[in-house]
């Protein structure tokens, strides 16, 4: 028989998990958004001090030149090309005299404008000459030698080329081992999550190992300190709520109770009129009492059962119980009015031998209601058996009818208090499922609901898990 | 024959008063604990019923005094609480028998007959349909004639007869004839009732086969 997942409701382990998700969105997020502006800056920086060194050299070539200029006797233009790199496209220049006018260069560089060095004598930007991204140095300066006080213009251009390659190769040493940064610090960050986590996962483990109905108080001991506090009024909480539903419980028992004495003269004198001699209108009359008088009793008796098997109502632990000794008792009970319907109402398993832990009065109930179930919605000439058994995963009890089954979509909703399927055409209250599940609970058994005999009907199979080697001895 | 009837509810006293009556008791009603220990302890009565939950003295308490002065005195115990524990405390304190509010008066009798039975020197006769049975003579009879029936089908047909309207276990059949010092197999219980099925249908009494369960003895 295949055994399946214990079910778990699963919004839970989200909702536990969501800080978890919380903090890592909140340190992951500033962290990566750090590591991104510094390498930023970073490469900012590195095109800088990257831009540095080839300014000085250009610098020093233009002054180079100029000084160059200055020697040669006027009219003489200065012989420059062992100052000029190998590779002419590398390095452009032009000299203007005092009138913006060209006198010499290896390019057509365009003239200065007058506002462009007002101020200095060097001035250097980037531009774009011919389509080429280019370093533009202005240097202005008057010639001692040649023609004493004249002011000359220096134009020199250099493409911006090899300063983007060493910027670049600047970012990439600084890139890597900004990403293997990252990774470290995460993996640190995921780590240390992890670690702090411990506790928490450790409580958010012992709450969602927890049975639905345990409101015993959750243990501090383990927590940080942090947690202690929301820990304790959590179990305040949890305590205010065991004593609001005990005092529920306890209402709804008393209120029962009171109600079972009044029900009892109702029953009877109903039952002694009844045997009078009276004309058949007062006989129907006498008949519809005592029957509702019966629902009423049934009902009260149910509503007890309900607040018996509550789990604050029930101890846990209690004894060896034999299975198919109380499941034959139950049918017994039903038998003559299975019989006077007429049903076919039959046991089918060991007489005794079965085991389950549990206490006699819930595993009853569980009993009583399914059976209950069964022979009053089956309708005349049905069968109903309630067979016993010992599977490999342990004790099992089955209660199956033919009579008109409960369609699959209703079959999680039958067990809810007070839910009744429509058109069963019998009188209920809507609890019978109800005090079965709880009753199962407390048992630590599950019910599965299916077809019955043939694919008609119902079956409730109820399956406690196997502590029939402990009770055995 | 004398029943004192402990009851604080009056409509409840009222029927339970009436029933017996009409089933040949004399009945004396009493409405709180300490009225009724004083008069069990009169013993004047045959069979008491008793109330739990009662002003002045509990029923419990009552029922531990009147055994505690070894009074042996047939008591059924109606109680209104929750069934499990106080069946289980009300047996150990000495109760007979025990019903859980609401009941119905057909069973409350049959207990109290079942009880009055027990008693030293209790004759009673037992009916189903136009059968009667003699606990006492051990004979029975189909609207007057007898029946002839062995002394093992006597044993069935007691047993049945006691719990009719009931299911009776194959075990308990084989209980029953456990006096006759042999082992009764369950195929020889279903020989005996097939017999007694057989001479009784006539008289319009059925036994009923309740499959996997056992028998249940009915009016056709």
């Amino acid at each position: 028989m295949s055994t399946p997942a214990t079910p778990r409701s699963p919004g839970a382990d989200d909702d536990i998990l969501s800080l978890r998700q919380h903090l890592v969105n909140w340190l992951f997020t500033p962290l990566y958004l750090l590591l991104l502006f510094s390498t930023v800056i970073g490469y900012i920086a590195a095109l800088k001090l990257s831009n540095q060194p080839y300014d000085l050299l250009l610098t020093e070539r233009a002054r180079l030149i100029a000084s160059r200029f200055d020697l040669a006797p006027e009219p003489a233009m200065p012989d420059v090309a062992d100052l000029l790199p190998e590779d002419p496209g590398r390095l452009s220049f032009t000299l203007f005299d005092a009138n913006h006018k060209p006198l010499v260069g290896n390019a057509s560089l365009p003239r200065p404008r007058p506002r462009d060095f007002a101020s200095k004598d060097t001035w250097l930007r980037n531009t774009s000459l011919g389509g080429e991204k280019v370093r533009v140095l202005t240097l202005q300066f008057s010639t001692k030698r040649r023609t004493p006080g004249t002011e000359y213009v220096l134009v020199v251009a250099e493409p911006i080329q090899d300063r983007l390659l060493l910027g670049r190769s600047i970012l990439g040493n600084i890139v890597i081992p900004q990403f293997v940064f990252i990774l470290i610090a995460g993996a640190a960050v995921w780590i240390g999550l992890n670690q702090g986590f411990r506790p928490l996962e450790h409580l958010r483990r012992q709450v969602a190992a927890r049975r639905r109905d345990d409101l015993s108080p959750l243990d501090e001991s383990q927590a940080p300190g942090e947690v202690r506090p929301f820990i304790r009024e959590i179990n305040r909480l949890l305590e205010r709520l065991q004593g609001a539903m005990e005092s529920q419980r306890q209402f709804v028992a008393n209120a029962a109770h009171q109600l079972r004495t009044p029900f009892a003269g109702l029953v009877s004198q109903a039952e002694l009129a009844s045997r009078e001699e009276a004309p058949p209108s007062v006989r129907n009359a006498l008949q519809g009492i005592c029957q509702g008088a019966k629902r009423c009793g049934r009902l009260v008796n149910q509503l007890l059962a309900l607040a018996r098997n509550a789990p604050e109502a029930v101890p846990a632990g209690g004894e060896p119980l034999d299975l198919g000794l109380l499941a034959r008792d139950c049918a017994a009970q039903w038998a003559p009015e299975a019989l006077a319907k007429p049903l076919d109402l039959g046991y089918d398993g060991p007489t005794r031998g079965v085991m389950v832990q549990g206490q006699e009065s819930v595993l009853a109930d569980l009993l009583d209601n399914l059976v209950s179930n069964a022979v009053r919605y089956t309708p005349a000439e049905g069968h109903v058996t309630v067979s016993v058994g010992q599977g490999p995963e342990g004790p099992w009890v089955r209660v199956e009818d033919d009579g008109p089954g409960i369609p699959p979509d209703m079959r999680e909703k039958v067990f809810q208090r007070f839910f009744r399927l429509a058109g069963s055409g019998q009188p209920g209250s809507g609890l019978g499922l109800a005090i079965v599940r709880e009753a199962a609970e407390r048992l630590g058994a599950r019910v599965e609901v299916g077809n019955g005999p043939g694919g008609s009907g119902t079956s409730f199979l109820v399956r406690f898990s196997g502590l029939h080697t402990e009770s055995s001895n | 024959m004398r029943i004192l009837i402990v009851e604080d509810d009056e409509i409840l006293a009222d029927s339970l008063v009436r029933a017996m009556t009409a089933a040949g008791y004399v009945c004396d009603p009493v409405a709180d604990g300490e009225q009724a220990l004083a008069m069990m302890l009169d013993g004047a009565h045959d069979l008491a019923i008793l109330d739990l939950n009662l002003p002045r003295l509990d029923g419990l308490q009552v029922l531990r005094q009147v055994r505690a002065e070894k009074r042996t005195l047939p008591v059924i115990i109606l109680t209104a609480r929750d069934a499990v524990e106080d069946r289980v405390k009300g047996l150990d304190l000495g109760a007979d028998d025990y019903l859980t509010k609401p009941f119905s008066l057909a069973e409350l009798e049959a207990r109290v007959r079942a009880l009055l039975r027990r008693g030293p020197g209790a004759a009673v006769t037992l009916c189903c349909g136009t059968l009667a049975y003699d606990s006492v003579g051990r004979r029975a009879t189909l609207a007057g004639d007898p029946v002839e029936l062995s002394a093992r089908e006597l044993a069935v047909l007691e047993t049945l007869l006691f719990r009719q309207g009931k299911v009776v276990s194959k075990e308990q059949l084989v209980e029953s004839l456990c006096a006759f010092g042999e082992e009764v197999s369950y195929n020889a219980i279903e020989v005996y009732v097939h017999r007694l099925r057989k001479k009784l249908q006539p008289g319009g009494v059925d036994i009923r086969t309740v499959r996997g369960l056992g028998y249940m003895m009915d009016k056709a």
